[in-house]
């Protein structure tokens, strides 16, 4: 199975319609959350009607995995905390997003949305403990910020260490977390896009400008996840 | 536009001359404008996008609706005459007449673009990436009224203000 994760695509149409085409060439696309963006001037609601276009799109050519970033959020939950509303419909097709989980060739992937508060976080604890059960031979999740104590939740500017993601990935042992968030991590020194937590392997693609978004390709068949940034790219094994 | 005009007769006149500005871009909604003689151009990030020299064209309307920082800077081409209109909300409750006649104003704006991008549609139907989907996102966007979003992140408010 070929796995394209990207994460942070911020409305950027001309990066959606590269990955319209990449989509065409693996099985499972998994978009790690900030689909939209919300300092762009077209307002939210406008920009969700195109997202769920390419998200149809994307469908047409691949499993789709869509979880929420921080501008995703479009308005309170019944808890009053911030939710992506959008990204909780139900869908038909091969779109999975907030909340949902899937089986495929012996993978299970979670798709945790973004968390905003005590109620929405320990939703995710739910649906996560949920998921755990009868897991399959590898388990992987899609989560917006990386965990604290990796290199991925820094990029020299700021740092934002996701601590109950830790601890979830600690208390699961997931195989493979796919998040995104801190753009720079990559390229800032010391930086990176892998990390490991004991057994469980986390990779931040991070976001550059360029025409080819950073992004990942993970091919469960070789064990393998290839890195490519906008002049550079790198391999390491699944393991 | 004439019409609205009238509903302005009695309305203080502001005088400016060529050069300068009437409305900043990104300024808080405030006033409302109705061109009485001379020329204006709107621009985007200092880029002139559209000349207007039709009295009775209204300004600021969008903004005020809306209650969002003005999109275009309005500056003078000419020494210029417009009605100042200081409390448009008022000013459109009280006279449906002169609120009927910014709607004219924007329905037939909204028109001319809808019917732009119909004929866009037709002409570039077929092509690669997002050209290519414009139809199918103005059909869903022309009959649109979703309920406007309350974006942001009470977590993370750093990461939702710059990215």
């Amino acid at each position: 199975m070929r796995i394209l994760a990207i994460s942070d695509l911020h409305y950027r149409l001309r990066h959606y319609d590269w990955l319209v085409r990449a989509a065409e060439d693996v099985d499972v696309v998994a978009l790690a959350g900030d689909l939209a963006d919300v300092v762009n001037p077209v307002p939210l609601d406008v920009q969700v009607v195109v997202l769920e276009k390419y998200l149809d799109r994307l469908a047409e050519h691949a499993v789709v995995l869509a979880a929420s970033g921080n501008h995703d959020l479009d308005g309170p939950g019944e808890h009053g905390e911030q939710i992506a509303g959008w990204l909780r419909r139900p869908r038909a097709g091969g779109v999975f997003t907030d909340g949902e989980s899937v089986d495929l060739d012996g993978t299970r992937f979670t798709v945790c949305p973004w968390w905003d508060g005590p109620n929405s976080r320990d939703s995710v604890g739910a649906q996560l403990a949920a998921a755990a059960q009868d897991r399959p031979e590898r388990w992987v999740w899609l989560y917006h910020s990386p965990p604290a104590g990796t290199v991925l939740c820094r990029d020299g500017r700021r740092e934002f260490p996701d601590h109950d993601l830790a601890s979830w990935i600690d208390e699961h042992q997931p195989d493979i977390v796919l998040c995104g968030h801190i753009h720079q991590a990559p390229w800032v020194e010391g930086g990176s896009w892998h990390a490991r937590l004991a057994t469980t392997l986390v990779f931040n693609p991070g976001r550059q400008v360029g025409p080819v978004p950073a992004h990942l390709t993970l091919d469960t068949d070789a064990g393998t996840a290839d890195w490519f940034g906008v002049f550079d790219s790198q391999r390491i094994d699944l393991g | 536009m004439s019409d609205l005009l009238d509903f302005c007769a009695d309305l203080p006149v502001e005088s400016t001359s060529a050069g300068e500005v009437l409305i900043e871009e990104g300024s808080p909604p405030g006033r409302m404008l109705v061109l009485v003689s001379g020329s204006l151009t709107v621009e985007r990030d200092g880029v002139p996008i559209a000349r207007i020299d039709t009295p009775g064209a209204v300004f600021g309307e969008m903004s005020v609706v809306l209650g969002k920082p003005a999109t275009a800077t309005l500056r003078a081409d000419s020494d210029v005459r417009v009605h100042v209109i200081e409390d448009p909300m008022t000013f459109l409750v009280e006279q449906p007449g002169a609120a009927l006649a910014v709607l004219q104003t924007t329905a037939s704006r909204l028109d001319g673009l809808t019917q732009y991008v119909a004929d866009v549609k037709q002409q570039l139907a077929g092509s690669e990436g997002h050209l290519g989907m414009v139809g199918e996102i103005l059909d869903t966007l022309v009959h649109h009224q979703g309920v406007a979003a309350r974006p942001g992140s009470a977590r993370d408010p750093e990461g939702s203000s710059t990215h």
